[in-house]
């Protein structure tokens, strides 16, 4: 049933794509820009169908019906997935605002507890040295300027860029 | 300056063994394939000159395939997906004590396998630049395209998700301003996306982000097999047992090289095909399985050997033979590098020096991974938790290291989430990517046809692409046909 979702969602998706591609201008040309993202995404719809519809053929009847149950949110693994996507969304979202050093130190750890890291001193200290070693390589070593942060993160994270 | 000129400077010989050192170990890592190890170490090309970033990333492709040998003899886990047959031959025989003969018998098939295909690229990759010149739009459009058919029909078990999977990639490439007449698709008023999504972000969120999010899903547990892995002190071999193996080792050497050249197929399905082949020649085909030395050099002699074939169409039409060879197209459009049939006029010295790079990343890869494996115990004795977060880290910081620009990892986290799905439910992230790499220039060279002769039916009227067409009629109607095939088999085994 989970496939079934993920196609019809899909099939939507580009469906939808389908009717913004009507929108794209053409200029009198043989075959403008409209005519290959309409005939990809033709392509793309008619499959799909063919696939759901292979896919309901082949699903015993008791399974034919939509209930949470589907994406067992009560199994551990899928906790710690979708636990693990929003840890890394909130990353990326705060990463401009606590700077590079904070936030993927913050990350390690949380990422780390996730998987299944439990004794404190490690988290803390592998966050702390990853970030610092990483800092070191992309930093120091290829002069890439991650972001700072705001406040006083930002004058810490500028202090460290001109250490070396 | 030639390209062996450019590799022979120290520094560039340095950046050549680190690039060796770090594919041998990411590579060794279970769960990090060589696209992966390309992924995690464009980042640190950003800075290099393009000559020598080329010569790192192929030690680095060379290097990671070889390492993948290592887990797999020792501990049963293949480093990459190509090492999964040496699993096979290799584990049995380091349990009865010949540790040390089945990674020399590895090493030294991978480095004999690596500078066969090295060897064949740079022979092959002139003439058919020489052919590439010749031809107009209407050609590059069909190579693009028999280049994604391939892909498609070749995955027989999943025809249509493969299909579907790199339309939806062509359809990722159409984002953004339109080539040829400028107009902006699908960016919904957003500026940002008017360059199109960058591949690159892209990649790393469906290779790596993908691939931690599935070991997070469904943990292995490298800590338990590492423990009853072998890890007492082993011996290297010398060359003599290499030798009684030579023949084994060109045959599969030579497939590894042709499977390595046809798009889409890298040296996952080399190493396979060449397992499967030595199984019906040996000698002894009821040990293979149960610890036969020619079991180890048939995979390892083939994966190695698909890394050069992989460069083929890659240099010669800019079409990647492997992902990992996507990567490297990508990482080199980042430094302006456009590969194709021009390189040889415009760039030359980056044909040489790749195949130098890869003459002395296939020679130091040998010496390197015998001193990996003796330590390699212990770097498998580090939890996944640190592993699996510090490549996350590695993965998002060299993405944003790529622009320095916050989007790109937008683009990462969206790829990634939907990436795990898309994996889960039975689609092709391979011919996505490739469709997402070929699908600008397809749409280009397609219009750019027709603009030229008017319609598609006077495409036909050339010779090169009319061959081309025929020769992706006869791949499909004989996959068409052993699909059936094997149905029909299958369907009478069933009664």
């Amino acid at each position: 049933m989970g496939e079934l979702l993920f196609n019809a969602l899909m099939l939507l998706f580009f469906l939808v794509m389908g009717s913004y591609t009507m929108d794209i201008r053409i200029e009198g040309e043989h075959a403008g820009a409209r005519y290959w993202p309409l005939v990809m995404i033709g392509l793309i719809v008619i499959l799909l169908a063919v696939k759901i519809w292979k896919i309901w053929k082949a699903l015993p009847r008791e399974e034919r019906r939509f209930s949470i149950g589907i994406f067992k949110l009560n199994e551990p693994g899928i906790q710690k997935l979708l636990l693990s996507m929003a840890w890394l969304l909130a990353y990326i979202i705060a990463l401009p605002y606590t700077g590079y050093v904070l936030g993927t130190i913050l990350f390690f750890a949380g990422m780390a507890w996730l998987i299944g890291a439990r004794k404190v001193p490690v988290i803390v200290l592998s966050s702390i040295g990853v970030t610092a070693a990483v800092w070191a390589v992309f930093v120091w070593g290829l002069d890439v300027h991650p972001p700072r942060g705001v406040g006083i993160l930002e004058n810490i994270s500028i202090w460290l860029e001109y250490l070396i | 300056m030639t390209g062996l000129q450019v590799i022979l400077q120290v520094e560039v010989l340095l950046v050549i063994v680190l690039g060796v050192v770090l594919g041998v170990i990411f590579g060794a890592l279970p769960g990090v394939s060589a696209t992966m190890s390309i992924v995690l170490c464009i980042s640190f090309t950003y800075s290099m000159d393009p000559v020598v970033a080329i010569s790192f990333l192929a030690a680095v492709y060379c290097a990671s395939i070889t390492g993948g040998s290592i887990t797999a003899i020792l501990f049963k886990i293949p480093g990459t997906p190509s090492s999964a047959p040496t699993t096979l031959d290799g584990f049995p025989m380091a349990q009865r004590g010949e540790a040390g003969k089945a990674l020399t018998l590895a090493l030294l098939a991978s480095g004999f396998g690596g500078l066969l295909s090295a060897l064949v690229m740079f022979l092959l990759t002139q003439p058919l630049m020489q052919v590439a010149l010749k031809f107009s739009s209407a050609e590059q459009f069909a190579v693009c395209a028999l280049g994604i058919g391939i892909l498609a029909f070749v995955d027989s078990d999943r025809p249509l998700n493969t299909f579907v999977s790199a339309l939806i990639g062509i359809w990722i490439a159409t984002i953004g301003q339109d080539r040829l007449s400028y107009v902006p698709r699908f960016t919904f008023g957003s500026v940002k996306l008017l360059d199109g999504i960058e591949s690159l972000p892209f990649m790393i969120g469906m290779f790596a982000v993908v691939e931690i999010l599935s070991n997070i899903r469904n943990p292995g547990d490298n800590e338990a097999m590492a423990k009853e892995g072998v890890t007492g002190k082993f011996k290297v071999s010398g060359l003599g047992e290499f030798m009684k193996t030579k023949w084994t080792a060109l045959r599969s050497a030579v497939l590894g090289t042709v499977v390595g050249i046809v798009p889409g197929a890298g040296a996952t399905i080399a190493s396979f095909m060449a397992y499967s082949v030595e199984s019906k020649m040996n000698k002894s085909p009821e040990t293979m399985g149960h610890g036969n030395p020619y079991g180890i050099v048939a995979s390892e002699a083939a994966n190695n050997a698909a890394t050069g074939g992989a460069m083929v169409p890659l240099l010669s039409m800019g079409i990647p033979g492997s992902n990992a060879a996507a990567m490297m197209l990508t990482a080199l459009s980042i430094h302006g590098v456009q590969m194709g049939p021009l390189l040889l006029r415009t760039q030359p010295e980056y044909l040489s020096a790749t195949f130098m790079s890869m003459i002395f990343a296939n020679i130091a890869m040998i010496f390197v991974s015998i001193v990996i494996a003796k330590i390699f115990a212990k770097v498998l004795k580090v939890p996944y938790y640190i592993l699996g977060s510090l490549i996350f880290v590695l993965a998002l910081t060299g993405c944003y290291a790529f622009q320095s620009n916050m989007f790109d990892l937008n683009v990462l986290f969206i790829a990634g989430a939907f990436g795990y799905f898309f994996k889960k439910y039975g689609f092709n992230i391979s011919a996505l990517i490739l469709g997402m790499v070929l699908g600008g220039d397809m749409e280009y060279y397609f219009r750019r046809g027709l603009l030229m002769y008017g319609s598609v039916g006077r495409f036909f009227e050339r010779p090169i692409f009319t061959g081309i067409v025929v020769l992706f009629a006869v791949i499909i109607i004989y996959q068409v046909y052993s699909t059936i095939r094997k149905k029909r088999k299958s369907n009478g085994a069933a009664a």
